[in-house]
């Protein structure tokens, strides 16, 4: 008879450690006594990177299937609102260049493609302005709803900015008081291993230095960098993939504002630079800056000069005196994530320079498909290890091409990091072929078809047309029908724009009506 | 509901000694108000004229109670069916063209009047004041204010005990008049009269002590004047008078 699983053991806190306790935990029912038992230790000598600050909007109802007051987390965890991503000298270098990936998807997404009427007549406007009304709140610095919207409801699609550190904390709190997950603060000092049965190589407990050995069923490596089970322990080899994604080294600084009313943006800024980007984040009290490069194109010297040249715009002369954490990033993901009773969550799965904020997506991903297919028993965890595998490869592979898309959809050529981007032999064959495709159609639903791919076709559409891909048109006729429903998506998304714009209040206001009265739950 | 013109002065002896406040017998002031803030003292007798729901405040988020009287903005069917003189009228709108406001810290409130108000004139109705006294009218509407005051007081501890219940919910009027015009009034708020019944048993006698039960029992039975509220729409849309 196989063994059931009864009891899971994440090893390491952090985002990725709190986020899969929360997960199983709440989906488990394990403040029952029937209940799937969780059990987190975290090292009181280990501290949390504390990278990934910016999430996506399914971090909505991870909160909110963990039982989350979306109040509680906004006032404890310094959260902001963020609409999409604004992207500046990421076409050319010149100053006004910019565009936005916004949460909305384009107007009519599901039933027509706009962007061949966009291109035949743009009426001066971008094209994410055209089909979405996002940019226009982005722009002005709006909340994506209003104090009056219910917890986790927004008028228009919203994920947050937020302090990694609290937020950590604030799920601990979460997990253990409401979620009934049991919280060891101890190290672990060995992995220890069954050799006698066929199923030998599972992991039968761990030893900790002051609480012995805490056996378990099903072991949750998040142990971040350190990959203390998956890599110390098992050995499964990374795959680095910085021949695609040349970025591997980030600086990172806290800039607080100079006034307490000072604007929030809502959305994350990145801006493009010589080998790299600067992304800047705006939480309720500081904004988080910080500037990944390629290190093989630019020194660290560089770094900190254009870091510090992007910061004098807003704070002056300050930018002189500020000093940077330094942080090494090894792009790429395991060869395999679940090995035997072990599973890899977080930065021991797998890590990739910062853009499109892919961190806390993937925790997230992987703390809901552990929770939701978790094995009844040990035999058929095989099953589900192997699926969990090819469905991860697959995510990863997948955002490694739209990242690599946001390089070689550039314009830019004024330095070596932008030509070597574009070099062939950097593009993963994958991306290849679908570019092939879009240089003659839009991206479409068929280029991602399975049922929870990581990116839409929608986000292929507003970086490649935010960038001017080129696009030559088939030559069959657009119908009148088509081209009349085309105008009334233009005109409805007008209308709309100027709706929102009226009614919305700033990302500031918001904020700080949350703090003073909170959202309700209905 | 002041107008978006009011213009609101302290009210004092000396300035106002000859203002007076014309008697609107037929209410015509109010005759584009759709609803009104109602408090708890006055629920059981607001609740036998009109539907009371909640709904949120705009700028807060909060949770007020209100009576409705009509099913659109600016719609005041009570008034356009000349129904309103029967019926009993909230304290918040008896207490026109009076407020109180927090004018000083530490102060305590101030009785305050719109002079913008249509009502106030220096020709007919009420004296605010008789030979430079409080006249017992002005002593009434300081009354009903202090009323209202303590009536919002009572409304947030009942409101925090629905919403701490989970028992508040959205309810959407989806209407269809005869003649085929459509409908549909969203930003209000029920009871949920099922997740009523599933508060521990510690809180339901809680709830009965302090009356809330009765509240609940008046504001859901009350929903049944929408059906008459509809019912005279269509009676005033087929007659045409609006």
């Amino acid at each position: 008879m196989s063994k059931a699983i009864k009891h899971v053991v994440i090893v390491g806190g952090g985002s990725a450690g709190w986020i899969t306790a929360g997960s199983i935990s709440a989906k488990h029912n394990s403040k029952s006594k029937h209940g799937i038992k969780v059990t987190l230790i975290e090292s009181p000598d280990v501290n949390a990177i504390g990278v990934g600050e910016g999430t996506w909007p399914t971090m909505r109802s991870t909160l909110k299937k963990m039982g989350v007051s979306e109040t509680d987390f906004m006032r404890e965890c310094d959260v902001s609102f963020k609409q999409g991503s604004k992207f500046v000298k990421w076409k050319t270098d010149k100053e006004t260049d910019f565009y936005y990936h916004p949460l909305v998807p384009p107007q009519g997404y599901f039933d027509i493609d706009l962007f061949k009427h966009w291109q035949k007549n743009d009426h001066g406007k971008s094209f994410s302005d055209a089909v979405c009304y996002q940019e226009q709140l982005c722009e002005q610095g709006l909340a994506p709803k209003l104090i009056s919207s219910p917890e986790y409801a927004g008028v228009a699609n919203y994920a947050y900015h937020l302090d990694a550190g609290k937020f950590a904390n604030f799920l601990k709190k979460h997990c253990v008081d409401k979620l009934g997950v049991h919280y060891i603060s101890d190290h672990v000092e060995a992995v220890n291993n069954a050799c006698l049965d066929k199923l030998s190589g599972d992991i039968v407990s761990v030893t900790t230095k002051n609480h012995g050995d805490i056996c378990g069923d099903l072991f949750v490596d998040c142990t971040g960098f350190s990959a203390l089970l998956i890599d110390k322990h098992y050995k499964v080899p990374f795959i680095c993939k910085k021949d695609i994604l040349f970025i591997d080294t980030a600086l990172a600084v806290h800039i607080p504002y100079e006034n307490d009313d000072d604007a929030i943006a809502s959305h994350t800024i990145s801006t493009a630079q010589k080998s790299g980007w600067i992304w800047d984040i705006g939480l309720p009290s500081r904004r988080g800056v910080g500037h990944v490069y390629s290190s093989r194109h630019c020194s660290q010297k560089q770094a900190e000069q254009a870091l510090k040249s992007y910061l004098k715009e807003s704070i002056g002369e300050r930018s002189e005196q500020v000093e940077f954490r330094k942080i090494d990033i090894n792009p790429g993901f395991r060869e395999k994530f679940w090995l035997n009773n072990c599973v890899a969550v977080g930065m021991a799965a797998g890590f990739l320079e910062p853009l499109e904020a892919s961190a806390l997506i993937m925790i997230e991903l992987a703390a809901t498909t552990i929770s939701e297919q978790l094995p009844a028993n040990r035999s058929t965890m095989e099953i589900v290890a192997k699926q969990y595998n090819e469905r991860f490869s697959y995510n990863w592979d997948r955002i490694i091409d739209f990242l690599k898309l946001h390089y070689i959809a550039s314009k830019r050529d004024d330095s070596a990091f932008w030509r070597d981007n574009k070099n062939p032999q950097s593009i993963p064959e994958s991306l290849q072929e679908r570019i092939e495709l879009w240089r003659h159609r839009s991206p479409t639903e068929y280029d991602f078809s399975r049922k929870r791919e990581v990116f839409s076709a929608a986000s292929y559409q507003y970086v490649l047309y935010g960038m001017d891909f080129k696009f030559t048109h088939d030559n069959t006729v657009i119908d009148e029908a088509e081209q009349q429903m085309a105008q009334r998506l233009f005109t409805e998304n007008k209308k709309i724009t100027e709706r929102y714009l009226n009614a919305l209040p700033s990302n500031r206001e918001l904020i700080t009506k949350v703090a003073e009265f909170g959202f309700s739950k209905v | 509901m002041k107008s978006t013109r009011s213009k609101l002065e302290i009210v004092n002896n000396e300035k106002h000694q000859k203002l007076k406040i014309a008697i609107d017998s037929t209410l015509v002031k109010n005759s584009n108000v759709h609803m009104s803030h109602v408090v708890v003292q006055e629920i059981a007798e607001v609740a036998q004229y009109y539907p009371i729901f909640l709904s949120k405040d705009g700028e807060t988020g909060r949770f007020h109670i209100v009576a409705l009287f009509g099913l659109q903005v600016d719609e005041n069917i009570y008034q356009d069916s000349a129904l309103w003189q029967e019926c009993y009228l909230p304290l918040k709108l008896q207490s026109q063209p009076f407020y109180l406001v927090n004018r000083e810290q530490n102060k305590g409130p101030c009785l305050a009047i719109d002079v913008a108000d249509e009502r106030v004139q220096t020709q007919q109705g009420n004296a605010l004041f008789d030979n430079g006294k409080v006249s017992a009218y002005l002593k009434q509407q300081s009354n009903i204010l202090a009323e209202l005051t303590k009536g919002l007081i009572l409304n947030r501890t009942f409101i925090s005990a629905l919403v701490e219940h989970d028992l508040i919910e959205p309810i959407e009027l989806d209407i269809k008049y005869n003649n085929g015009e459509h409908n549909k009034v969203d930003g209000l708020y029920t009871i949920n009269k099922t997740k009523l019944e599933k508060v521990p048993a510690v809180n339901q006698k809680q709830f009965e002590q302090k009356g809330y039960v009765s509240l609940v029992s008046n504001m859901i039975s009350s929903l049944n004047h929408v059906a008459t509220l509809i019912d005279i729409k269509n009676e005033l849309l087929r007659t045409r008078k609006c």
